[in-house]
């Protein structure tokens, strides 16, 4: 019995520190950023001037494009469609009053960042935001609620404008917390 | 006197331990409906994720909790020794997630009969070792009881774009979810249970 314990022991200080430096591993390479206060979102890249960091409330500013209550069809890896009810802001409004782009929207790639390093699965052309301002939005309200457990921001495509091949669910990053542009 | 013994056995069959063969009674039916039942709606309506939110960085740490979903099915099983018992528990719970419009639809209940699949075939192994009612058999059975749905989901989602830590870290936890909440919670519910008075159909 004594040496079953030990083989148990040893297995589960074995786990834990696999565990652990899986865990420190992940977050160094992911340059995931653990103090980032979660009301803000931040957006970066090559592709803007400067680093650029906004709050939940000032995304509600009117000087951007507000889109309210507004229904985006989802579509998940396993083809199973959706309609979502949300509110929030257009990101090409946000990119287009602050001014942050260095280049045309054509050269440039945007991609989401969660703030527990899930991000969307491919950088896609920023061109695709310009033209479609209402279809892609950093949503803070879902069904007329502040969102909760997937919030407070989350990006959200209608899939009608996803790229041919994606699903627009893997683009709806939850606990939105950077935008990087290059 | 003789007749209505006839009779009884003409009516009635017979349920229960009969010739070392398990057979399915009306409680162990009552018993994976409720309790397969109020697994669905837990399943459904809590968002146990947050739990682990405040304090897990990543993606993928929710997994440490994922063991609430299987949890039904080991007490079920601690109270009736009957592995089809599990499947009908999984079974109700399926169906009461996928009536509560589970993103996944009618899959959720493939899903749940494949984790009473692993769980049984948990058991089962367990038994044969030996380790069929202690602790360490119990979170080894949970653990593969669990395991089945992290790796299933992950790679239904294609989340083939994140980091390969992140998958490791899932199934690991996954799997020490199904050990502690399916396994070892489980035995303590399903002791403290049969404690109470609730009668076991073994």
């Amino acid at each position: 019995m004594e040496s079953r314990n030990f083989y148990i022991l040893i297995v589960s200080i074995t786990l834990g520190l696999a565990v652990f430096w899986l865990t420190v591993y992940a977050v160094i390479t992911l340059d995931v950023d653990l103090f980032q206060s979660g009301q803000t979102i931040i957006i970066k890249g090559e592709g803007i001037t400067d680093e650029f960091t906004i709050s939940l409330n000032e995304l509600k500013s009117d000087k951007y494009l507000q889109i309210e209550n507004q229904q985006f069809k989802i579509v998940n890896s396993f083809e199973t469609e959706y309609y979502v009810i949300y509110s929030g802001v257009s990101l090409w409004s946000l990119l287009e009053v602050e001014n942050l782009l260095v280049q045309s929207p054509l050269e440039l790639k945007f991609q989401f960042w969660a703030r527990d390093a899930y991000h969307s699965p491919k950088p896609i052309n920023l061109s695709i935001a310009q033209n479609n301002p209402t279809l892609i939005i950093l949503a803070y309200e879902e069904n007329g609620s502040p969102l909760f457990e997937t919030g407070p921001i989350r990006s959200v495509i209608d899939d009608t404008v996803i790229p041919t091949g994606e699903y627009s669910s893997q683009y709806s990053v939850q606990k939105l917390a950077t935008i990087i542009i290059e | 006197m003789k007749d209505q013994e006839n009779n009884i056995s003409e009516d009635y069959r017979e349920t229960g331990f009969i010739l070392n063969i398990k057979k399915i009674t009306n409680l162990d039916l009552l018993y994976s409906t409720i309790i397969g039942v109020l697994g669905g709606i837990i399943s459904s309506l809590i968002p146990f994720s947050l739990l682990i939110k405040v304090w897990f960085p990543l993606t993928g740490g929710t997994q440490l909790v994922s063991g609430h979903h299987v949890i039904w099915a080991s007490i079920i099983y601690g109270l009736t020794k009957k592995k089809p018992a599990i499947f009908l528990t999984m079974f109700s719970k399926g169906l009461l997630e996928f009536l509560f419009g589970d993103p996944w639809g009618l899959l959720i209940i493939f899903v749940n009969l494949i984790e009473a699949l692993f769980l049984s075939l948990g058991f089962l192994f367990m038994e044969k070792i030996g380790e069929g009612e202690t602790k360490l058999g119990w979170a080894i059975a949970g653990g593969f009881g669990n395991f089945f749905q992290a790796p299933f989901f992950w790679v239904i989602n294609q989340r083939w774009y994140l980091h390969w830590s992140l998958w490791i870290l899932a199934f690991i936890f996954a799997f020490v979810s199904g050990m502690v909440i399916v396994g070892l919670l489980g035995r303590t519910v399903k002791n403290y249970l049969i404690k109470a008075g609730v009668p076991t159909t073994f």
